[in-house]
């Protein structure tokens, strides 16, 4: 590894550190928790996807390594010591250290072989998550938006895989995935330098941005007729859309290509139920500037910015509630699946004008686990609907406030813009 | 030997085509681009920073080939543009810090000096710097090494006036060296009028005029004269700025016609005028 | 090489002329004053062009001019030095620049009518 590779190989921020120790932390926990009890399944394969998402962040990086003087081999290498050498290092230490302690505890209950084969699944799931990112920037020129898709359908099919090969056949889906992790290192490795450069915008909302193709000013006619508000509704409208589609159709597709019929599928579709609203969020905290010059006063502008971000999620709780009646009667409405995410943009929308892009970067992240954290919350508290109902309204209202104060007196708040410029220079 | 040389460089891009674009950048000078909005210089400026690769063509930085040898013309060459985003790296100094890694030719103590010139201090936060201190960045950075070129893309851009003279005197300090050279890429022409040793003019991806900048503003003139038989004057080298009634606004190539030889074909000259930068520049590019 | 910086006051999109024209004016004017003497080094161009905030290319002509009126001469790899017919040389473009201003007042003044003595008059109060 030359002293450029190493250098931006190891560039990385603070913010990114943290996150980075946060997910070791968490991942060390699950990892000794599944040596101690094997019998929780494959989790620690979760460990790998989560951590491996660090490696995307550093690509907002990647506008000013290019005027530096590496080549674009030796970029795509740093990338690949982020992305493969680092996690396989770190997952293997994760792994065997605390193995070894347990060991000489006498409290290891996993054989020495499975948990090699374990280490090796994490990698591959992180590595195969990791190829993905990379390969997804070429895909979307290819087919434009919504190329992510199939990105989240395989981040869902690894999380749900320990359900999927009960006992006998986890062997054999671990070692799958292991060899297929290997191969596209391998591969990576090889094509370094002729890679795709990465998304230019980072997290989540990377999986919607316009593709350089679709950019062409012939491409961007208004829509005709529209002024004002709905016109913004109508911009957004593709997102929206595909947040609602997606509340069903993440349940029905795992069910399909996976055939688990009987598996509890609240919170994936939660997941569907919590993307609509979080992209059109993201776009709006970001925009705040040319919001905020429009003839509103701060009131009246967060009204119009908060009423329909939850009046869209009050249609996709709708959605949900529905799509679980009729795709599984026999499981009760998850009522904290559905309602908590009705809070969720006022409270991120504060969040990001309050701490910068970085959280919309994390958005999902962290909504994904405040819904999960508060479902847990309600069922162990014994919420009745019209609690959780009060609750959450009480959270939109905070939500409301919070983006208020920002809006009037934030110091951030309107220099929330993306990280990186919309499309790359040079393409 | 040129600093850069374009040889019928061409590259698409969605509904834009640049060139085939041929252009040579001498050392020991100051050399203005400069064309309206969307004529390309940001495309080309790009190309000769490996930011993208040409579709057709050469393009040769410092006697080395690009894309060939990258990194080699990029050690050598800094780089200026309010494009680049700092954001990612959070404070000043965590930029500069890593930066400078990168470069054996790293100055801590102009790199020092030139911050205190631009008024940054390494503790400040990216987020928080103003659009104009963002570029003093990355100016620092292009400033505080030993580079051979000087490539700099709307380097004015929401600088204020004292900041911009900071970047003149080190443009002209720059180009003491007579090896080195200068490609700046701005819209305040009468800057570059004053700085400038040679100018290129694109216009729609395409090279408009190219040479000295005494030659270019002096090459032409600017003729108010009456028509004797109310017909305009249809002859090479010369272009109608403006006309009515039997007054018209000439643009006179010199190359091609003196003023004084208007008064042979029966026009009363009432005025000429010498053409400041951009005069020339509004005269050469057609509105779209 | 000890070449003292020139002050040859603002070169100026301001003031009249080409700004290469107002660096030889100002040189010239430094010659006559005898601030610069015969031998005395100019600074590089490129020195003065960073000094004056010009183009390389401004200073060059400016010392073109001057060398081609006798004011300066340059030497190879040494520098560029006020002639010794430096300050006789500047008179002398003085005088004729002088004597063709006369010329043209002289035509001006016959043009509008005015006699020789008039003409004379008018030499003298703005003398």
């Amino acid at each position: 590894m030359s002293a450029s590779v190493r250098r931006l190989a190891l560039n990385l921020s603070p913010w990114v550190w943290a996150y980075l120790l946060f997910m070791a932390a968490m991942g060390l926990l699950i990892d000794v928790l599944w040596l101690g009890t094997p019998r929780i399944g494959a989790v620690p394969l979760m460990v790998g996807l989560f951590l491996n998402l660090s490696a995307v962040h550093s690509a907002q990086k990647v506008a000013l390594w290019r005027t530096l003087p590496v080549s674009q081999r030796q970029i795509d290498l740093a990338r690949w010591q982020q992305g493969a050498a680092f996690p396989i290092l770190l997952f293997t230490l994760m792994m065997f250290v605390p193995a070894l302690l347990l060991a000489l505890a006498g409290k290891l209950r996993v054989a020495w072989p499975f948990i090699a084969l374990m280490t090796a699944a994490q990698c591959g799931g992180g590595i195969l998550l990791f190829g993905l990112s990379v390969a997804l920037p070429a895909v979307r020129d290819r087919i434009g938006r919504g190329s992510a898709i199939p990105g989240f359908l395989l981040i869902f099919a690894i999380v749900y895989a320990p359900r999927l090969f009960r006992d006998s056949s986890l062997e054999g889906a671990l070692e799958g995935l292991a060899g297929l992790g290997l191969l596209i290192a391998i591969l990576l490795y090889i094509l370094a330098g002729r890679w795709p450069l990465p998304l230019p915008v980072t997290g989540w909302a990377s999986f919607w941005s316009t593709p350089p193709s679709e950019n062409h000013p012939s491409k961007q006619a208004a829509s005709p007729g529209l002024a004002g508000w709905p016109a913004l509704v109508v911009a957004q409208a593709p997102a929206l859309l595909l947040g609602w589609c997606l509340i069903p159709a993440l349940p029905l597709l795992m069910r399909w290509t996976l055939g688990l019929a009987h598996m509890d599928m609240s919170f994936v579709a939660a997941s569907g139920l919590l993307i609509g609203a979080l992209l059109p969020t993201a776009a709006l905290a970001t925009a705040l500037r040319a919001l905020r010059a429009l003839p509103l006063n701060a009131p009246a502008l967060t009204m119009r910015l908060m009423a329909p971000l939850v009046a869209i999620q009050i249609v996709g709780a709708a959605i949900y509630a529905v799509t679980m009646a009729w795709l599984q009667p026999d499981y009760p409405l998850a009522t904290g699946f559905a309602l908590l995410p009705v809070a969720m943009p006022a409270l991120i929308f504060a969040l990001t004008l309050r701490f910068g892009p970085r959280i919309a970067q994390f958005s999902a992240a962290i909504a994904i686990s405040l819904i999960a954290l508060g479902n847990v919350f309600l069922l162990y508290s014994g919420f009745t609907i019209t609690q959780t109902a009060l609750l959450v309204m009480v959270l939109t209202g905070l939500g409301f406030l919070a983006t208020l104060r920002e809006i009037v007196s934030g110091r951030h708040a309107y220099r929330a813009q993306p990280l990186v410029p919309l499309s790359w220079r040079g393409r | 030997m040129n600093a850069v040389t374009l040889t019928h460089v061409e590259r698409r891009l969605g509904g834009f085509a640049l060139g085939p674009l041929s252009l040579e950048v001498p050392r020991g000078a100051v050399t203005a681009f400069i064309g309206p909005n969307g004529a390309g210089k940001t495309t080309t400026l790009d190309l000769i920073m490996g930011l993208g690769t040409a579709d057709a063509g050469g393009i040769e930085v410092l006697g080395f080939s690009m894309p060939r040898d990258e990194v080699a013309i990029k050690s050598r060459v800094a780089y200026v543009s309010p494009d680049l985003n700092y954001t990612a790296w959070g404070k000043v100094g965590r930029v500069l810090d890593f930066v400078r890694g990168f470069y054996p030719d790293w100055n801590a103590a102009r790199c020092t000096q030139l911050m205190q010139e631009f008024g940054i201090a390494r503790g400040e936060g990216i987020a928080a710097l103003s659009f104009g201190a963002r570029i003093k960045l990355s100016l620092v950075i292009a400033l505080a090494r030993d580079a051979e070129l000087l490539v700099l893309d709307e380097p004015t851009v929401g600088l204020d006036v004292n900041a911009r003279q900071v970047l003149f005197r080190e443009i002209l300090d720059f180009v003491k060296r007579d090896d080195r050279a200068v490609l700046i890429s701005s819209h305040q022409l009468s800057d570059l009028e004053r700085l400038a040793d040679y100018v290129a003019l694109i216009n729609r991806g395409k090279l408009v005029t190219m040479g000295r900048m005494d030659a270019l503003v002096g090459r032409y003139v600017q003729v108010d004269a009456a028509m004797a038989n109310g017909a305009l004057p249809r002859l090479d080298g010369i272009k109608i700025l403006d006309h009515d009634g039997d007054w018209c606004r000439l643009l006179l190539d010199r190359k091609a016609i003196e003023p004084s030889a208007l008064a042979a074909r029966g026009f009363t000259v009432t005025s000429e005028t010498p053409m400041t930068l951009e005069e020339v520049f509004l005269a050469l590019v057609d509105k779209p | 090489m000890t070449s003292r910086t020139l002050k040859i006051g603002p070169i100026s999109p301001a003031a009249e002329g080409p700004l290469y024209e107002q660096i030889v004016a100002g040189v010239k004017r430094e010659v006559a004053a005898s601030r610069l003497l015969p031998g005395a080094a100019l600074p590089s161009v490129r020195a003065l062009a960073a000094e004056l905030l010009v183009s390389v290319i401004t200073v060059k002509r400016a010392y073109e001019e001057l060398e081609r009126g006798g004011i300066i001469f340059s030497r190879q790899g040494l520098g560029t030095f006020i002639a010794d017919a430096g300050a006789e040389e500047t008179r002398r473009s003085g005088c004729d620049a002088a004597r063709q201003h006369l010329r043209d007042a002289a035509r001006a003044a016959r043009e509008a009518g005015l006699s020789e003595k008039d003409l004379l008059d008018l030499l003298r109060k703005e003398f």
